[in-house]
Order: C-alpha cells, then structure tokens, then sequence
C-alpha cells in the first residue's frame, strides 16, 4: 500500500487552487502520510512555536532547535524529529495550515486559476474540451483536441487530528477497506512520533459526516462512511511530551 | 574667469538626459547643476512613497508634469503585507493639487487609491493626461466614472491588476463624445461588463488609440467589432476567447485579424479555445510582446502559434508549454528577451506538466538576447544552472521559483548553492535575483562575493543561520531592495550591517528569527531610517527577545510616518519603550 507523502501547502486568501505539495518523502525517512501543518489557536503562544529556528526562547514554550530542518534529509542532521519541522511554516488563522504567499503568485492570477479549476468554468481541465455538444466543422482549423477526458479523482483524503497533537494528518481513505485497517495505521502512525506505548494507551475514533454530525467509527457501515467522512478525531488517554505544545 | 557654463547652456544639454537615475547624478555635481536640473526635471520617479514627503518633492521639482510613485513593499503583492498597512495615494494628489496643479501623468504602483483621490484629480489637474495605476486598490468604478466625465485631454486610462471594487460597467459611458484623444486604455482587471455601444463609440471617436486592453466580458463577437474601428491599434488585450461563434463570425474576426498591421503586443485570450488559435496567426509575425499567461492551451497549440513569432522579444506563458514547447520557442524565436513561466496549476488536476530545468537550458541555448527570465518549476538541478550561465552571461534578471521549499537538486540531492554560484558568478551585470530550492549559508557567500551589481534580491525557505544575510548584507555592494522570508537567521548580521541599510531603498524580511530588541535598537541607532514592526497578533508584553512577525525597513528623508495602523509598531510611535541591552558590535 504506497501513500504519498505530501505536505500540503498553498496560498492564503482566496484558498488558491495550486495547492501545491512538496514531497517529504525526498525528506524524511518515514513514508505513507499526507501531512498537513495545522495552525495553532491564538490562545496559545503561537508565534513562537511558528518559527523553528529562535533562540533566546521562554522556558516553557516548546523550542525546536534552530535549523531543525530534518525536511532537507541532510544525513547529519539525525534524530530529527520530523514534526519539529513539521510544527511551522505556519502564518495565519486558517485552519488548513496555509503558507501565506507562497507559491509566489500574484492574486489576479491565483484569482483565474480558482476559477477555472472551479465547477462552474466550462473547460475545467485546461483546454481539453469535456462535453461538448459536436465541436463542429464550421469552426475554421479545426484539429484533434489534444486529449482524453480526465479520470476520476481515485483518493479521498481526510484529515485527521489527534488530541493532544499539534499537527493533523490526513490521510486517503480509498486506500483502506476497513475500519480495523485504518485505525491501526492511524495509530502506528501518531505514536510513532508522540513516543507513546501503544498499548498502554485507549483511542476514541470519531468522525465527522456530510451532514456535520459526530458519530463513532464503526457506527455506520465501512462502504458508507468512507463515502461520507470529512474528518476523523481520535481521542486517547496517554499524555505525552507533545501535550505541552497546548499549553 | 566664471567657469560656469550659463544656465540656458546647462538647460539645453539637460534637456538630453533622459533617464532619471543620469539626472540624479547630474544633480549631484554642484550647485548650479543642482538647480538647473530641478528646475528642468518634468518626470520625477519616487521609488518609496515614505523615503520623502510630498510637498518636498513639489517644492524641488516645480515644473514636474509626471509623477511616479510606489507604495507597498513587493511582498505585498503575495498577500505578506496586512491591509491597512499604508501607501496611501491621497496625501500626494492633495499636495500636487495645491502645488503642482500643471500636473499631466500620474503612475502609481501598489498604492491604496480611494474614490477621493480619483475625484481630486479629476478635479485639479485641469491638463490631466494619463493616469497608470498597478497593482492598486481601494477605489471603485464610481472614481473611474470621475476621471472619465473631467478629464478632458485624457491620453491614458491603465488600470493593470487593480483590485476595484466593481459597480457596473456605467463608468466608461461617462466619458464626453468631446473626448478623442485616447491613446490607451486598460481595464482588463475589471470584472463587470461594459456596454458595447458605449466601448465602440469611444474607440470610433479615438483615431490616436494604439493599446486597448479589455476585460474578460469583452466576448468574442464584440471583439471583431472593436478591432474592425480601430485597426491601428499596437497593443491587444482581448477579452474572453472561448464563446461559441458561427462560421460567418469567424471568419469576420479572421479577417478583422488581418487588418492589425500595427500589432506589436497581444494579451488577454482568457481561455482561448485551441481552434481559436489560427485567428491569431495573421498577427503572430509582428509581435514582440505575447501574454499567454491566461491562455489555457496544450503544448501543441501554443507551439503552432508561437512557431510563427518570429519577432517575439516578451513571451509570458504557463507550464503547460512544456519543454517541448520552450524547445520550440528556442528554435523560432531568436529575438526574446524576457521569458515568464508560470504554474497552471495543473497538479491539482493530477495532470503531469512535463515542464522541467530542461526547458529553461534550451531558450538559453538558443535565444542570444535573453535577458531576464521568471521560472516556476516544480524542481531544478545545478547543473541545469551552471549550463543556463555559461550559455547566457548576459542575464540581467534571474528569478528561479522551485514551488517546493527545500527542494535539492532532484538528480544529486545536493543543494543548489553551486548552481546560483554559477548564475552569479557567470552573470555578470546581474541585477535581479530570486532563489529558491535548497540553499545553505554557502550560497549567500557566493551572492556576496560575485553579485556585484545586484540590487534586488528575493529569498525565501533558505539559508541555515546569520551568516547568509551577513555575505548579503556585507558583500552585494549594489544592493538595493532585499527581501526575504522564513529564513533562520537572527540579530547579530542585522545588527553588524546597519549601516548598509541606509545605502538600501528597503529591506523586507518575515518569519525570520529577528527579535523585538534588534528592532528597538536598529531604530534607535540609526535615525535615517523607519524600522517598522508588523505584528498583527502581538503578544500582550512583548520582551525584547521575542520574534517578530513582519519587519520593514527602508530609508527616509520624511522621518516616521503618521499614517500607521495600530499593527505597525515604531520606536517613534512607542518612545516610552526603552532599548534593551542589546550591543551593536
């Protein structure tokens, strides 16, 4: 099962459409994880946790080392915990974790591209033609369109968040076909970084639907929820070094 | 014996110098050089709406006729820069109104412009000629409406990548049938659609208009129209290219097409259909200037038409050119000279854009006028940089956007200090530089040491430590305009090279490690300039050593500003706040 690791990050306002993603598999040792930097709420000491690489810091605020950039896979720069780096790059109060302004691209532009990215715009996929009624042989110079139509998006991901944990995840559901199956991924792949013993630790599996509501895993049938979810919460008991990013 | 050369002499040899950075020189050499310049200086350029105040600038340059202002820092055009920040536009129009009211041109780039300012104007300058704003904002098309019905010797109306706020298309039929002197118009950022009577009108009654720039609701139809009563025209902006139209309608645009023998520079084709593209072919000889940037065609369209380009010194397009089509471009286009590349966007689409460094290596290769190129890449090698500057020292602007941060070469793994080594090592008259990808301190060593004639420098997600703004700051003696972001350094280099900012415009730097107290102390020592702290989620004490958000810098005659929103701290502001004790060394 390959999952791509991704760290999606995109431009602020108008919640541009570029998305772009940056490959941490070129980074960092671990695979499989959609990883999404999340802003922490202001009541916390974000602006510090915001930037990785501060000296001079308060005692009590959680202080990655400066050039903690393990994202770079310099060989010397072992036992980097990867969510040191992960914790930052974060600006503004959107809750998806955006990079403000980066790709640098001016907002006329990012402005076009969400519209034709959107559903309304009628050649949704740059210039290939989709559904249209007999492209005719009265239009001068016709040639062959250039391709096919496009193929259904195959992977649905969904972010997860742990409590106690700065960062949510996401990852694709399509890829499981199974609760059991997702949630011993979901928790191989948290306590791997929150040094937590697994087995000392209870999780709570909630998710949230389509229409908003919070139910547990397992409530409903694999096929509907994974048709239906948007977001996945767990919940658990072990406290761990991690906790104190709250606090 | 009077040496001096009478002032009628001097008025006449300055009247040969052009260029405003060759006037400021002049004005340099002596007194009577001084006077006789400003008195004869008709277009003053100021470059930081903040470095000197308005009624200065009048007060020297009484037979000013244009004027040119910027107002935010560049960052601000990638949404860096808090609204409300400043750049406001009104204390100048006021100032020329009362002081300068012969005033004809006014050109303004990210500043905010209101309704009031636009009225003023209309109001003032009873010779008003052209107004240019870029990248601006704050006004809506009421002000537009203002300028058109007073403005009665009207030659330009630009508004480029203006954010109005957009109250219908009224505004352009407020512009008098007495009007003809048009000669460009621009309203390509607007978003509601003007009538087509009222548009063709004014273009029927306009005989100097050569640069038309419509809006994307400008459709197709009404497209032939326009160029069938203004075949004179030397810029195109079209509007929306991708309505349905009959054979006959076709073949009108075709023919209207044909009949642009002036055409230099063409842009607009909002998601220009591919079967539109031969319309364009008629044209395609003469360009110099091509805007593709909207154009949302395949490889193989874009390299039917720009195979035919001949001429083509600017061509702005998006990665879905690929590399095969730069290799095309690089073949049939020997003229170039400035190259944009920008992302489509087309990940998203989980479409694979097969735009790589390779692209880039071939125009270089084969296009000897290449100057200045933008590049959005998703990845670049060193290698592909080393052989960019062997193969064109005459680069004079470089900016490299690798859209992941942190990226390293993707075939070594290396970061890419050696390629931007290359770049400014082999360019040698560089003037532009943006980096990207995977930099270390070593990079910045070698920007200092070989980007001699560098002014401007655009960094972000790169270095490890102080040392790289050090080498900047210490070695790129041409250095005007710095700007960077989300890079790990602190204090000390800040600190140990005040003195180079004042030979600065401005340096921007965000998300970086510098403290509270390097900025209290920076502001104290050195009175020339404003150091500004932008800090919109400022914690409630703010102890000396803490980070902030968004620092600016940038020299000033004019002393702090009175303008600053709540978020934007200065010592000034705050004098009660000591200075800690910190050192400069």
């Amino acid at each position: 099962m390959e999952l791509d690791l991704d760290l999606s990050l995109s431009p602020h306002t108008n919640s541009s459409k570029f998305g772009f993603c940056f490959d941490l598999n070129k980074h960092c040792a671990t695979e499989g994880m959609l990883v999404e930097v999340v802003h922490y709420e202001k009541t916390k000491q974000t602006r510090f946790e915001s930037m990785f690489w501060l000296d001079n810091m308060e005692e009590d605020c959680y202080v990655p080392k400066p050039c903690s950039f393990s994202l770079n896979g310099q060989p010397d720069e072992e036992d980097e915990d990867p969510l040191e780096s992960d914790s930052t790059i974060v600006d503004d109060e959107e809750e998806d974790g955006e990079v403000v302004g980066w790709p640098p691209i001016k907002s006329c532009m990012t402005k076009y591209h969400n519209y034709r990215h959107s559903r309304n715009h009628p050649y949704h996929h740059h210039g290939r033609r989709i559904n249209i009624p007999n492209p005719t042989a009265t239009i001068i110079g016709l040639r062959p369109s250039s391709s096919s139509t496009s193929s259904p998006r195959s992977s649905m991901y969904v972010k997860v968040k742990m409590d106690g944990v700065a960062i949510a995840r996401k990852v694709d559901i399509k890829l499981f076909n199974s609760y059991e199956s997702l949630t011993n991924f979901l928790i191989t792949m948290f306590t791997q970084y929150q040094n937590c013993d697994r087995e000392d630790t209870s999780y709570k599996f909630t998710f949230q639907g389509k229409e908003g509501d919070w139910l547990l895993l397992g409530d409903v049938p694999w096929k509907i929820f994974a048709e239906s979810v948007h977001r996945i919460s767990i919940i658990r008991d072990c406290p761990c070094a991690y906790t104190r990013l709250l606090f | 014996m009077d040496l001096r050369l009478p002032s009628k002499v001097l008025e006449h040899i300055f009247s040969f110098v052009d260029s405003n950075e060759d006037r400021n020189s002049v004005s340099l050499v002596c007194k009577s050089w001084f006077e006789t310049e400003r008195l004869t200086r008709k277009r003053v350029f100021v470059r930081n709406c903040y470095a000197v105040t308005p009624a200065a600038v009048a007060r020297r340059f009484p037979e000013m006729r244009s004027l040119t202002l910027k107002g935010k820092p560049h960052f601000a055009d990638y949404n860096l820069v808090p609204d409300g920040w400043g750049g406001y536009a009104w204390p100048w129009i006021e100032a020329m109104a009362e002081k300068s009211p012969a005033l004809e041109e006014l050109r303004l780039k990210r500043m905010v412009v209101t309704d009031e300012c636009l009225e003023k104007i209309a109001a003032s300058f009873k010779e008003f000629k052209a107004l240019v704003l870029t990248s601006c904002e704050g006004f809506s098309t009421d002000g537009l409406a203002a300028i058109a019905v007073a403005c009665r010797n009207l030659r330009e109306l630009e508004l480029r990548e203006c954010i109005v706020e957009d109250l219908g298309g009224d505004w352009l039929s407020y512009f008098p049938e007495t009007l003809t002197s048009l000669v460009s118009l621009d309203f390509s950022c607007l978003d509601s659609e003007v009538k087509l009577s009222d548009l063709e009108l004014l273009v029927s009654r306009s005989p100097n208009l050569k640069s038309l720039k419509l809006n994307r609701d400008v459709s197709l139809d009404a497209l032939g129209s326009l160029l069938r009563l203004a075949p004179q025209l030397v810029e195109l902006g079209t509007g929306s290219f991708s309505d349905k139209l009959d054979q006959e309608a076709v073949s009108k645009l075709s023919q209207a097409f044909t009949e642009l023998k002036e055409l230099k520079s063409l842009s607009g084709l909002w998601d220009v259909l591919p079967e539109y593209i031969p319309l364009l072919y008629s044209v395609c000889p003469g360009l110099t200037s091509l805007n593709l940037s909207y154009a949302t065609v395949q490889m193989p369209d874009l390299v039917e038409l720009l195979s035919r380009c001949s001429n083509l010194q600017k061509l702005w397009v998006m990665d879905l050119i690929e590399d095969k089509g730069l290799e095309a471009v690089a073949s049939s286009c020997k003229e170039l000279r400035e190259l944009r590349v920008f992302p489509s966007g087309a990940d998203v689409d989980e479409t694979n854009v097969a735009l790589t460094e390779q692209g880039l290596v071939s125009v270089s290769e084969a296009c000897p006028n290449l100057e200045s190129v933008l590049y959005f890449c998703a990845q670049f090698t060193n290698e592909a940089l080393v052989t960019i500057a062997r193969n064109r020292p005459n680069l004079k602007c470089v900016r490299l956007c690798v859209m992941e941060p942190f990226a390293p070469d993707h075939k070594t793994q290396q970061p890419l200090d050696e390629g931007f080594k290359a770049i400014v090592e082999g360019c040698k008259g560089l003037q532009r530089l943006s980096v990207s990808g995977l930099l270390t301190d070593k990079a910045f060593e070698y920007i200092g040491t070989h980007g001699k004639k560098l002014r401007m420098l655009s960094i972000a997600f790169a270095g490890d430590s102080d040392l790289m703004l050090h080498h900047l700051l210490s070695g790129c003696e041409s250095l005007n305009k710095l700007e960077i972001r989300d890079c790990p350094f602190g204090d000390t280099a800040l600190l140990e090279n005040a003195a180079k900012l004042e030979t600065m415009r401005s340096l921007w730097m965000s998300s970086c490690g510098v403290s509270f107290g390097a900025c209290k102390l920076l502001s104290q020592k050195m009175p020339k300039l404003n150091v500004e702290v932008i800090d919109e989620h400022p914690l409630k004490t703010r102890p000396d050593s803490s980070p902030v958000e968004k620092i600016y810098i940038y020299r000033t005659l004019a002393g702090p500003r009175l303008d600053m929103p709540e978020f934007v701290w200065t010592i000034h502001k705050n004098p009660e706040i000591g200075v800690s004790n910190l050192a400069i060394e």
